[in-house]
């Protein structure tokens, strides 16, 4: 048994490929997984080295309010304002709204199963555009190029962009003018994120028309 | 064991094991969710604050990796490990990636360059396990120290340790295994005297 390995594994130091089939050896061989859950909690030992910070108050509330219900993206509040530079106020009414799903004020967008609500930025935004964006269960976002930068915070479902980088609730995906992307949904269920636009967009896989 | 019903109550929730509560969790069980932020946000916390310099940045991440918990508990494989190491691997991952894509950003990699091992802080008071994971790290050989730090605070590869400190990446593999070996047996040692 290679211990090395298993600890380089648990470290994320493994490239795709080898992590793959030390995840298939884990599946096949119960001495693997059994040396492996020991070095995953001496691992986790490794955490406890720093002082213990308080939670903030609220934290412990929100999580818990992040689960269920109309309120289920409040916990996103605060990254909302900064993304669309408005106050949390507003930032929690556009999360209350996320939350309800398409609906009045969202407009189809540029495939079948997406629906974008417009957002109105703050002054840092001058010139960009702000939208949430919802995808149905089963749609993934075509290949397209910025014409500016775009950031989408994440606040439901998970995707895979590029085929590459999994992303989840909270991540920030940040793109820079001239990149592409395209993000394909990994669960049977709708995906939802925030966005911010300082251009136009190119779609690359079909000939459907710029947006922008 | 329970194995239905309310999970506070007059027999508490010391009877209910963690794998227990994220399955019930990932079943929608709120109760559950709640249990197992009060067993381990603080050790989430106190991670997430070693990745992120702003505090509500590692409040953020706790709360997104309690949401992952939520919707993706299927995932969790308790021949893997505890659900503890299980979050606070989730915990250690999505911090990495959110630096790594926010150097990417800034096209610098100051915050891992400028690396260097931090000064223990106070320990507040009924830190147990705080204090003996310090003991431990502590008492590695500073190479060990230094390889299995760099590797699991920092998130470099072999290859950036070996090239930091001057050395083969096989001697980097070497220090980092013999340093968790050490850790494990401490660990485990140190759980059976509790016991």
């Amino acid at each position: 048994m290679d211990n090395a390995l298993i600890v380089e594994y648990l470290l994320g130091q493994l490239p795709e490929p080898e992590a793959r089939v030390v995840e298939d050896r884990l599946r096949r061989d119960a001495g693997w997984a059994r040396e492996c859950a020991a070095t995953a909690d001496a691992l986790a030992g490794i955490a406890y080295a720093d002082p213990a910070p308080r939670p903030g108050e609220g934290l412990r509330e929100r999580v818990l309010g992040s689960v269920a219900g109309a309120q289920r993206f409040d916990g996103f509040a605060r990254r909302l304002a900064r993304l669309f530079d408005v106050d949390e106020a507003r930032a929690l009414k556009l999360a209350r709204r996320a939350a309800k799903g398409p609906g009045w004020g969202w407009l189809p967008y540029h495939s079948r199963g997406v629906h974008v609500l417009p957002v109105r930025c703050g002054p840092a935004l001058a010139g960009a555009r702000g939208v949430l964006v919802h995808l149905a269960r089963g749609t993934n976002l075509p290949r397209h190029r910025h014409g500016g930068t775009e950031q989408m915070l994440i606040l439901d479902g998970y995707a895979c962009e590029n085929r590459q980088r999994v992303v989840a609730p909270g991540d920030l995906v940040v793109s820079e003018q001239g990149s592409e992307h395209q993000f394909e949904i990994l669960q049977d269920a709708p995906c939802l994120f925030a966005c911010t636009l300082a251009g136009g967009i190119d779609w690359l896989a079909d000939t459907h028309a710029a947006h922008g | 064991m329970r194995s239905g019903g309310s999970f506070t109550g007059e027999d508490g929730a010391a009877c209910v094991s963690d794998q227990d509560a994220l399955a019930r969790a990932g079943n929608g069980d709120q109760e559950a969710l709640a249990l197992l932020y009060d067993r381990h946000a603080a050790a989430m916390l106190r991670l997430a604050h070693r990745f992120m310099s702003d505090s509500e940045d590692a409040q953020d991440l706790v709360h997104d990796v309690f949401l992952e918990a939520w919707q993706r508990a299927g995932t969790y494989e308790m021949a893997r490990g505890s659900v503890r190491a299980w979050l606070l691997l989730r915990v250690r991952s999505r911090a990495l990636d959110r630096l790594r894509h926010a150097r990417m950003r800034r096209a610098t990699a100051h915050d891992v360059a400028d690396y260097t091992s931090p000064q223990p802080a106070p320990v507040p008071s009924g830190e147990a396990d705080g204090a003996r994971a310090r003991e431990l790290l502590a008492s590695l050989p500073a190479a060990q120290r230094q390889a299995i730090e760099l590797s699991y605070f920092s998130g470099l590869t072999c290859r950036e340790i070996a090239a930091r400190c001057g050395v083969a990446e096989g001697t980097v593999k070497a220090r980092i295994s013999r340093a968790v070996a050490r850790l494990r047996i401490a660990l485990q040692a140190g759980s059976a005297a509790d016991t």
